[in-house]
This record gives structure tokens, C-alpha cells and sequence, in this order.
């Protein structure tokens, strides 16, 4: 997005442009106004983290707060639901942390801390309901209920 | 003793020739000093040298008014030789901070150090980032950044931009980021990832839930009730 009549003075993703406007014949007096939109914050967030990885933010797999669903209908079913979905998680997580590493945007050591969080929560109403499995264990991801 | 001539004139602190003449001289340059500074808002100088010096007299004023028309003369006149005056103004400690501006709501002194700083905005400037660092308050967030921007050396200044913002997302922090994320230092990506704190949820449901998934808010520190079972088999 540009700005007509901008200067451009921080190119990214989400590039800064200032303008300057003058008033009548008196020497000008400046004010910033700088304001994001309620809920725009993550997605820029999303879409920065993005050009580090050298993706689009459409190409970006992670996302701030994404929701998966998975009903409920056997223990085996679902244990093959989930390793799919955690196992998804797993690889989109290393794919970006493997395009900072090999940028050189990320130490090994801090990306040996990183882990993506993932919640169960069992929002079953079937009374009386089977308590639900242990998750796999995966590489990136810290499950939690 | 005889008291001669010059012990005399020493004795009896007269002047001598020589020092009447200084006096003199120096009365005449107290007299050129003391002599108003014209007014910028209607004298126009017919000699470009005059010009100059007087932008460069009135930048230098303890009026606000006479240091923003400066500011303001010195960009339109596009004079770059007089950028390390503006960087020099940027100080205004001389100028009465109750000093009245020329809009409401804005003192003297924030009028004045706008109009320095717009000036050195249009002159392409580039002002070292301890001295934009200086510039306290939000009022002059975005000028600090369009400046540090052109600034080679902007690292530090731009991560203490970041630290400052105490975990709030504003344009300041985004444009800040995304000036740093064209040469990121060591720990930025690290910093960046762990603000954005990507999560996911998986709803476990039986067809009888009514989906209603708003926001976790980071997903760590909401309270969803009690922890659900897990099978330990």
C-alpha cells in the first residue's frame, strides 16, 4: 500500500510513508496522529515475520491465534486426527524456523527455545465423556489442555 | 613621589588613548547587536547574503517565533549548509518553556522544535540518533523515526524504540521493526516471534457444540476453566 503524495521512508511489508502539509503562511506546526486498527496488530506482526522468512503473508503457515476442530468420534479416530493435525503444526513451525536459521536471523541456540503452543480443549457435552488421550510428542510444539 | 602621567591614568582608572578606542569600537558593536532583529513575517531581505544571515539570526533567537521562521526560511531556502544550526537548535533550553506557541494546546518551545525538525526533514538531514534519542514525549514520535531512518548508525536508537513501547504495537513500534528487519541484529527475529507468540486450538467436539472460538489473547494466560482429563494409560 502506498500513500499519494508520501514520502516513502521505511520499505517492508507494511512500508512507513510521512506527508507534510503546510498551513496558511505560518511556518508549520506538526502533529503525528498514529493509530493501527483494533485487531490489525497481529496480522502486521504476522505479515513481518513473514519477510524475514522471505515468504508472503499468504505463505506464511503460522498464524496468531488459529483454531482447528476435531469431533469426536472413537479413541482411534481421534489419536489419528490429531498426530495429523500436531504432525501439520510440527512441520509448518520448522519450515520458518529453518528459513531464519539459514538467514541467519536466528541463533541455534534460540531457536533450540522455541516452541509453538498448541491447546486441547475438550468441549465434548456426551455425558459421560472418555477422558482423551496423551498427544504424540513432536519436535516444535509445547501441548498443552 | 611624582605621580606621572601614566601611573596617573592607571591610578585614576582613565582610559588611555588606545583603550578609548576599544571602548569605542565595542560600544558601537553593543550598539549593532542591540539593534532589533527584523521581523521575518514581513521584512524580505533583497540580498541573498542577507537573507542567509538573517535565518541563520533568527534560528539562533530566544523567541520561538523568530527560531520557527527560521527553521522553516532555512528549508524553504533549501540552505543545507545551515543543517548543523538546525541539529544545534534542536536544543531549546534557552527558549521559556512557558513561552506561547502560535496554535493552542502547542508551548513556544514545542512549536519551535516542530518547525527545526520539519526543517530538517526537508533538507534530507541526517542527525545523529543520540540527539533524536533527546527528543522526549510522544509529540515528536514520528519525525524522530523519519530522521533515524536516514540515519546509517540507527540500530541501538531503533531497538530502544522497540523496548520503550512496553509490549504495545503502535506505528512507531511497527515502522521501528520494520526499519530493523532490513538488517536485523542478533535477537530481533527471536524478539519478533516471541511478541507474535504464534498458538493454535484444537476444539475437541462431539456435533453438539456450539462453536464459538474467539481470540486465547496469546493463549498462556487465559483461564478456560479447570484442566480437562488426560489418560495416562
Amino acid at each position: 500500500m502506498s500513500l499519494e503524495g508520501g514520502t516513502l521512508f521505511a520499505p517492508g511489508v507494511h512500508a512507513g510513508y510521512y506527508l507534510t502539509t503546510e498551513e496558511g503562511h505560518s511556518p508549520p506546526a506538526l502533529a503525528s496522529s498514529a493509530c493501527i486498527a483494533p485487531g490489525r496488530e497481529e496480522e502486521m506482526l504476522q505479515g513481518l515475520l513473514a519477510s524475514l522468512a522471505q515468504m508472503t503473508p499468504n505463505e506464511f503457515p503460522l498464524h496468531h491465534d488459529a483454531n482447528v476442530e476435531i469431533r469426536y468420534q472413537s479413541p482411534a479416530s481421534y489419536g489419528q486426527q490429531l498426530r495429523t493435525i500436531l504432525n501439520g503444526l510440527d512441520s509448518d513451525f520448522e519450515r520458518v524456523v529453518s528459513a531464519y536459521l539459514r538467514r541467519g536471523f536466528l541463533a541455534p541456540a534460540e531457536a533450540e527455545r522455541l516452541k509453538l503452543p498448541v491447546w486441547i480443549v475438550d468441549e465434548r457435552q456426551g455425558q459421560p465423556a472418555r477422558p482423551l488421550p496423551r498427544p504424540p510428542v513432536f519436535r516444535w510444539l509445547k501441548v498443552g489442555y | 613621589m611624582p605621580i606621572t602621567g601614566r601611573s596617573f591614568r592607571r591610578a585614576a582608572k582613565i582610559p588611555s588613548v588606545w583603550q578609548s578606542c576599544g571602548l569605542i569600537l565595542w560600544s558601537a558593536v553593543l550598539g549593532l547587536t542591540q539593534q532589533p532583529v527584523p521581523d521575518p513575517a514581513s521584512y524580505k531581505p533583497s540580498v541573498d547574503e542577507e537573507t542567509a544571515r538573517l535565518e541563520k539570526q533568527w534560528l539562533q533567537a530566544n523567541d520561538p517565533r523568530l527560531v520557527s521562521w527560521g527553521a522553516y526560511l532555512v528549508a524553504k531556502d533549501s540552505r543545507r549548509e545551515l543543517i548543523p544550526d538546525l541539529i544545534e537548535q534542536m536544543d531549546l533550553s534557552r527558549i521559556d518553556p512557558a513561552a506561547t506557541g502560535p496554535h493552542r494546546g502547542l508551548t513556544g518551545r514545542t512549536a519551535a522544535l516542530a518547525a527545526v525538525l520539519d526543517a530538517l526533514i526537508r533538507l534530507e538531514a541526517q542527525v545523529p540518533p543520540d540527539r533524536l534519542m533527546k527528543l522526549h514525549g510522544p509529540d515528536f514520535a514520528a519525525q524522530r523515526l523519519i530522521l533515524l531512518a536516514r540515519s546509517p548508525a540507527n540500530t541501538s536508537a531503533l531497538k530502544e524504540i522497540l523496548e520503550s513501547s512496553e509490549g504495545v504495537i503502535t506505528v512507531t513500534w511497527m515502522v521501528a521493526a520494520d526499519l530493523l528487519a532490513a538488517h536485523p541484529p542478533p535477537g530481533f527475529t527471536n524478539s519478533i516471534v516471541e511478541r507474535f507468540l504464534p498458538n493454535a486450538t484444537i476444539h475437541v467436539t462431539d456435533g453438539k457444540t456450539t462453536e464459538n472460538w474467539g481470540p486465547r489473547g496469546g493463549g498462556c494466560s487465559c483461564d478456560f476453566g479447570p484442566p480437562s482429563p488426560v489418560d495416562q494409560s
